[in-house]
């Protein structure tokens, strides 16, 4: 539904929402990986959460998103919490990595943007991925995901129509899912080391290394 | 969505409010080959259809870009349909390897929201505008142009759209007078169609009321014929009385509020009543002027001619879409609101409108 439009503003409170705390949880795990001194680039950046965290543990970040209003509220909490400096915010969208060099970065981060973009862009997005990352350099994401199995999904449909409405009438937020990302992950070329899926199987955090290259 | 097309129609006009999107990617039409004409456009799920339909008999490739499954004017102006979704489309989709030019045609209504020169800078493929409707293309591909394929008007087709988008929430709504008994739930419904169909299919007459921003001559005039036409019903029915007029009269009145909230809106003609910039002008800076005449190619309403430096004979039928100020290569147009206060080009470029028409910044 989109009766009203996205507000980036309260985009964080929303996402607390409609994912019961879930999504900041799994940005904590996934940003553990992260070691201080590495290059990182976060995808689909939207408000900052994983690119803030990531800065706090002392990496270099790049962070890019295709929405300008997004940019401005993480560019803003990142002001806040002092760590502007490590932080190089960019309008761009995963068609436009071809723009980045190769190799350059340690850890590759993604939260809730795989679900946004289109069965072609994710799989350009991964393939870009494996060329912007050094020889098994990470990759960590977390999105939410269709279960397999039908009644699953008629279970999740279900128990989530009254809090997504909610969510949506109160913040303007919502979120899709993907089909399958450890499958997508791995069909990329990744080795995938550990699949983590929760909300009966609604929700992935994928953390993946990227091949040597030959 | 594989429904037939009626039914399809039906389906996303009812729910005209509800984004319907259908699968983004490549798909041929006909038997293209590697010079076949590539068209862009939005993932709504009507729209593509349509298109499809146009495009019978002929050869070529159909990308579909992500605009959330929204219509491409709508998406393009509140920034569901960006320079970014075009570039994604024509990077992420393989187009590039099954034909050898590098031209996307575009419809014209995604000018507000898809900048040509970045999609050439950035993707490498050069943005052709095509016609505003895309039954308009066949002729458009052989050459066969006229001003009128670059306009919006509301014809009797899109207005009974508009009344059908409309009046069907409404009737869903009106299930509420379930709970005071099933009596009055068939004349209600049948009370919002009249009211709708009224509203819009007679709304040539009346569209001076609209242009002059005249929502109380509207409302009055239309909860006027509400009354008058309930007394009728009532005195044909024989029961003309009083509490009959005030009810029935008083929920004609409620329903043509309801039509009222985005009547302007709900035309391709006018901006809404809540619009921010409605007012606003737009203004061209000449020194900065370079005739390339794109801003007389985009715009819907035939606001410019363009000889030396651009002009702006019909500045008056301007509704305020922003196309000419996304695309002007020199910047050299931009709104100017009534106390004086200018929008830079950027700023209409980068932050869209809200359903209220307000520039979204955060």
């Amino acid at each position: 539904m989109r009766l009203l439009e996205s507000a980036p503003s309260r985009y964080d409170g929303g996402i607390r929402l409609l994912t019961l705390g879930q999504a900041e949880r799994a940005y904590d795990r996934l940003t553990a990986h992260i070691e201080p001194g590495w290059r990182v680039l976060d995808l689909g950046t939207g408000t900052g959460a994983l690119a803030l965290r990531a800065a706090a543990r002392g990496a270099e970040v790049v962070a890019l998103d295709v929405n300008p209003a997004m940019l401005t509220v993480a560019r803003q909490k990142a002001e806040i919490a002092g760590i502007a400096g490590r932080i190089t915010w960019q309008e761009m969208g995963v068609a436009e990595l071809d723009a980045l060099p190769n190799g350059n970065f340690d850890a590759i981060c993604s939260g809730l943007c795989f679900s946004e973009l289109t069965p072609d862009e994710r799989r350009y997005a991964l393939r870009q991925a494996r060329r912007l990352l050094r020889p098994a350099g990470l990759l960590l994401l977390a999105d939410k995901v269709r279960p397999r199995q039908p009644w699953k999904r008629l279970l999740i449909a279900v128990l989530r129509a009254p809090l997504a409405a909610v969510t949506w009438l109160l913040t303007q937020t919502t979120a899709h899912a993907v089909p399958d990302l450890p499958g997508l992950v791995e069909a990329a070329g990744f080795e995938v080391l550990e699949p983590r899926v929760g909300l009966l199987g609604s929700w992935a955090e994928v953390v993946a290394r990227c091949p040597k290259k030959e | 969505m594989t429904l037939p097309y009626p039914l399809l129609w039906l389906l996303t006009t009812a729910f005209r409010f509800f984004p319907w999107p259908t699968k983004p990617g490549l798909q041929a039409v006909g038997q293209p080959g590697t010079d076949s004409p590539v068209f862009l456009t939005g993932n709504f799920s009507l729209s593509v259809a349509r298109l499809k339909r146009a495009l019978r008999g002929l050869d070529g490739w159909l990308l579909i870009a992500n605009s959330r499954g929204i219509n491409v004017w709508c998406a393009a102006a509140g920034g569901h349909l960006t320079t970014h979704d075009a570039i994604s489309a024509l990077k992420t989709s393989g187009i590039a390897g099954r034909v050898i030019h590098r031209q996307v045609i575009l419809p014209q209504l995604a000018a507000t929201g898809i900048e040509a020169d970045q999609v050439q800078e950035r993707a490498g493929w050069k943005v052709i505008w095509g016609p505003v409707d895309g039954r308009d293309l066949p002729a458009f591909l052989r050459g066969e142009e006229n001003p009128k394929m670059r306009q919006v008007n509301f014809d009797p087709q899109q207005r009974l759209e508009m009344a059908v988008m409309w009046a069907a929430p409404l009737s869903l709504l009106a299930l509420i007078t379930l709970i005071f008994g099933p009596g009055g739930l068939l004349p209600l419904v049948a009370l919002i169609w009249a009211l709708s169909l009224a509203v819009y299919l007679a709304f040539p007459l009346y569209e001076p009321l609209v242009a002059r921003k005249s929502l109380a001559g509207f409302v009055a005039l239309f909860g006027g014929l509400a009354l008058a036409g309930t007394a009728l019903v009532g005195a044909l029915a024989g029961r003309l009385t009083l509490p009959f007029v005030l009810r029935w009269g008083g929920l004609g009145l409620g329903v043509v509020l309801l039509l009222a909230f985005d009547l302007a809106g709900s035309t391709p003609l006018y901006k809404s009543w809540t619009h921010a910039e409605q007012s606003h002008r737009v203004t061209l800076e000449p020194e900065h002027c370079i005739a390339c005449g794109r801003c007389a190619q985009v715009c819907p309403r035939g606001v410019f001619a363009v000889a030396e430096s651009a002009a702006l004979p019909h500045a008056d039928r301007c509704e305020q879409c922003g196309a000419c100020i996304v695309q002007c290569p020199t910047d050299a147009l931009l709104f100017e609101a009534p106390g004086g206060e200018r929008v830079p080009p950027e700023t209409v470029r980068r932050y869209k409108l809200n359903l209220l028409g307000t520039r979204r910044q955060t």
